[in-house]
Parts: C-alpha cells; structure tokens; sequence
C-alpha cells in the first residue's frame, strides 16, 4: 500500500515536471486536446488586431479562429465548441464531408439559382465506435459479421482480423 | 499506421491560398460551393463555416444563417473580396510566424527526476 502511494506520488510529480518544463521552454502546449501555439506579444496583438478588423469588416462574421500549422492560435468560441472544431480541423473530417453531387456546368445549363451544396455537420463520431456500430448494423442485415468472426481461425487469423478491421474503418469513413 | 493514414489531412499540403470551404475554384465563376453548417454557441445556434487557408495559416469564420448570410455565402463575388483582404494581410502574418518559429529553439522535454528509493520495498 505504501509503496503504491510512493509510486503514485512519483508518477504525479513527473507530470508536474514534464508540464512546467513544456510551460518554461515556450514549446507546444496541449491542453484538453488542443495544442496552442505560444507567441510574442507583438504577434499575438498582430493576429488579434488582424482578426478585429476582418470582424470589422464584414460585420456577418460573428466569430473568428486562427491556426497556424494546426496549433491554435486564438479564438473566439467557447471552450466546447472549439475543442469539437479543432479536432474536425486536425483530423482531417472536413475531407469526408458530401461535397456537390452535380457537376457546375449541369447546374448551370438547367438555369436553375445557384444552390447551397453544403453538408450540415451533425457531429463528430469516434472512429472506433463508428466502425463498430457499422459492423453491427451490417451484421444485422446479414451481410458480414464483425471481424472478428468473420476471420478464420488458422495462423493467419491475427493478420486477417487485422486487415478486417482496416477495412472496416475506411468503410466507417466514408459513412460517418 | 491507421491512426497515422486517419491524422493526415490532405489539405495541409495544399500551398496555395485559397478556401477549404466555399468556392472550389476562385477563378471559376461557376464554381460549386460547398459551406457546411455547424451548430455551435451556447444556444446551438446553425452557422455557416468558411475555412481559409494561406501557407501554414488557418483562419475560420462563423457567419450566422439568415437571409442576408444565405445570399452573400452564395455569391461569389464575396469570397473574391474575401480573398483579396485577407491574402496580403495574411502573407506579413505568416512571415512574422515563421520567423519566430525559426528562432525558437526546437522543444526537448527535460527528463523527470529520478525515482525514489521506497526503502526496500
């Protein structure tokens, strides 16, 4: 018992080093999932005196972010709102959206308006419990079992349930 | 190497600027455009989201969905004025940027202490 308090007093101090020394060098700062991006006043106030005028500006704008090479550099969200949109950001999910299913020129040869092709961003879903709920409702239909049993069971079994779940993944990709 | 082939946005290599989401093409009149629409602010409220990109630089606007925003996010002429205000603006700020990265020493994580003796245990 004692000696499992002492390893966990270790373990916590270290974090506590490794967190002021992160703080003290000036490097990448990740909190909650975000990496900050940490600058000089001079070019903080440059962003923040850039990010006023284009609000300025075009007053439609209601809020702004800045990154710069996926760190943040500021924003004007809540703290929710931006970690959800950092990790649509750095995760590339913005590649997986639907994009316009008509080309431009057959929009424009029917003479219709032009029409908002947008996707409507419902969240972000786990990979992980995406893949798995795509498995399950496909396993329902009938049409392929979860990995794991779908693999066989000779030497090959571990390489097989690997590459399954690859598939699986890319597929939950292209649904979620 | 999933987690590396999920992480890698394809986007980043993209060095010219230009929007991420909106017009495709700024040359192209006819250019689809595709804004999604995200829900956020306290009250969940639906806004478009306009992603531009200049070098290393991201910048992300909010505009709230109503009339007059349905019909400016549409017109093209808009992403071009857009475009022609942030791009030189842009171009000082990401100098300024990488200048200081260059300058910063590159981070090394100090090694924690040593653990201590639990006396025999």
């Amino acid at each position: 018992m004692r000696a499992a308090n002492v390893r966990r007093a270790v373990g916590e101090q270290r974090a506590l080093n490794v967190a002021a020394g992160v703080f003290a060098q000036g490097g990448p700062v990740p909190l909650a999932g975000i990496q900050f991006l940490p600058l000089d006043k001079t070019l903080y106030l440059r962003v923040q005196s850039f990010i006023n005028l284009t609000e300025s500006t075009i007053p439609e704008i209601a809020y702004t972010c800045f990154l710069y090479s996926q760190q943040l550099v500021f924003s004007g969200l809540e703290q929710e709102d931006i970690r959800i949109l950092y990790r649509y950001i750095t995760a590339g999910f913005l590649h997986n959206l639907p994009t316009n299913p008509k080309p431009a020129e057959e929009v424009a040869r029917a003479g219709a308006p032009r029409q908002h092709q947008g996707a409507e961003v419902r969240g972000l879903r786990q990979p992980a419990a995406c893949a798995t709920a795509v498995a399950r409702e496909a396993a329902a239909r009938g049409q392929e079992a979860l990995p794991a049993q779908r693999a066989g069971r000779g030497p090959e079994r571990g390489r097989q349930v690997r590459w399954a779940w690859v598939a699986l993944f890319r597929r939950a990709q292209r649904v979620c | 190497m999933l987690t590396v082939w999920v992480a890698l946005p394809r986007l980043a290599a993209r060095s010219r600027p230009g929007f991420l989401t909106g017009p495709e093409d700024l040359a192209d009149a006819q250019s689809p455009i595709n804004v999604p629409r995200v829900h956020i602010g306290p009250d969940g409220q639906p806004h478009f989201l306009i992603i531009y990109q200049f070098a290393e630089i991201k910048v992300i606007f909010f505009l709230p969905i109503n009339a007059t925003t349905q019909a400016r996010v549409l017109d093209m002429g808009f992403y071009t004025s857009l475009h022609q205000f942030l791009a030189k603006r842009l171009q000082e700020l990401a100098h300024g940027i990488s200048q200081l990265q260059l300058r910063k020493p590159a981070y090394v994580p100090r090694p924690g202490p040593a653990p201590q003796s639990c006396g025999g245990c």
